[in-house]
């Protein structure tokens, strides 16, 4: 699982032309789950900064989704949490539209509805997505990580540390134990 | 060190001739022996050579160290306050993972030489109460964590994603440590 080969796939990629059509196929072939939606070499994001942030877009699409299903069935702070986490992926992914929307590529659009990888009904399953999504978002900001310098390398750090922070305390509200991963992002 | 290179000596016995050309030889073969020394790193010609300059070192090398340290401190702590040590060996072993894995990227052994074991005070401190102890534990982990991060912020492309988790882990370490 080398990044080297993930950038070396990338090169025959043509930036801009397709890149839409292909994510669409990529996506509706797994019928858009927010959750185990492979992140690794095999769909990578290629040599293209503008990809690999339209894909952490999509994931952080997905999270602001997924935590108003988690939301509804927790109470007290870790309902709190659930929202306090919303707003943390909604301020990334408007940070994420502003910035794509400056560039030449297209910006990958939301969607009504995402497909739930198991049916969220209670407390336990409502805390085994939030861990889910945040490890899934956290992988496409790791994804993102070799494509970007500077401030943008900066923020793809932060993001996905904040992930992995979230993921960790919602395994410790969950009671899962041990509350950490050693590489967080890191596809399995 | 130039001088070990066999390239140029090994050409001048088969034109010895007149005595009166001899220092122009002895000059062209000290250039060729110049030229020689200066293609050694490329040519490999004298792998001696290497044992005179040895590359510089890794820049991921004081987080590799870091990393063992790291882990060294976690074990101590654990044997030290025992209640804890359901909690502090998984990040032991993440922080030996991430050595490992660090390893890896470096491609060559550890440098020799002194081990550099844990520096901070885990041998000296005193069976504390464990809330001293994670409390230290966590200032060692925020301490990585800002190190892993500026290492990131500006690794090449085929180090970030690594890094990039290593710091992330370390700040997850300070959470579970809280």
């Amino acid at each position: 699982m080398s990044e080297r080969t993930e950038r070396s796939e990338g090169r025959e990629h043509m930036p801009g032309q397709h890149r839409m059509s292909e994510r669409t196929e990529r996506t509706e072939g797994r019928v858009a789950v927010p959750v185990g939606h492979r992140v690794g070499p095999s769909n990578g994001p290629g040599n293209d900064p503008n990809r690999a942030l339209g894909d952490a877009l999509a994931a952080e699409y997905a999270a602001v989704w997924a935590y108003g299903v988690i939301g509804v069935h927790l109470t007290d702070a870790a309902r709190s949490a659930a929202r306090a986490a919303e707003a943390a992926h909604r301020s990334r992914r408007d940070a994420l539209l502003l910035q794509l929307a400056e560039g030449a590529g297209q910006v990958p659009a939301d969607r009504a509805g995402y497909a739930l990888p198991y049916p969220v009904t209670d407390r336990t399953t409502a805390l085994q997505l939030a861990v889910e999504i945040e490890e899934r978002t956290a992988g496409h900001w790791r994804a993102a990580l070799p494509h970007t310098t500077g401030a943008d390398r900066n923020t793809a750090l932060a993001a996905l540390t904040d992930c992995a922070l979230r993921a960790t305390r919602w395994r410790r509200t969950a009671g899962v134990s041990p509350v950490t991963v050693p590489f967080p992002g890191r596809p399995a | 060190m130039v001088l070990t290179c066999p390239v140029g000596i090994g050409r001048t016995p088969s034109d010895q001739g007149g005595a009166g050309h001899s220092r122009r030889r002895l000059l062209r073969a000290g250039a060729l022996v110049a030229l020689g020394g200066a293609a050694a790193p490329l040519t490999g010609c004298d792998p001696f050579d290497r044992d005179d300059e040895p590359p510089p070192p890794d820049a991921l090398e004081p987080l590799a160290a870091e990393a063992l340290a790291l882990e060294a401190r976690h074990r101590a702590a654990a044997s030290t306050a025992p209640t804890l040590a359901a909690r502090l060996t998984p990040i032991a072993d993440a922080h030996r993972a991430h050595a490992d894995e660090l390893r890896r990227v470096i491609g060559r052994p550890a440098p020799s030489g002194p081990a550099t074991g844990p520096t901070g005070p885990a041998s000296g401190a005193p069976a504390d109460a464990p809330d001293a102890v994670l409390a230290e534990l966590r200032r060692a982990e925020q301490q990585g964590h800002a190190n892993a991060a500026k290492a990131g912020a500006t690794a090449p492309a085929d180090r970030a994603a690594l890094l990039g988790s290593i710091a992330a882990a370390r700040a997850t370490h300070v959470e579970a440590l809280a």
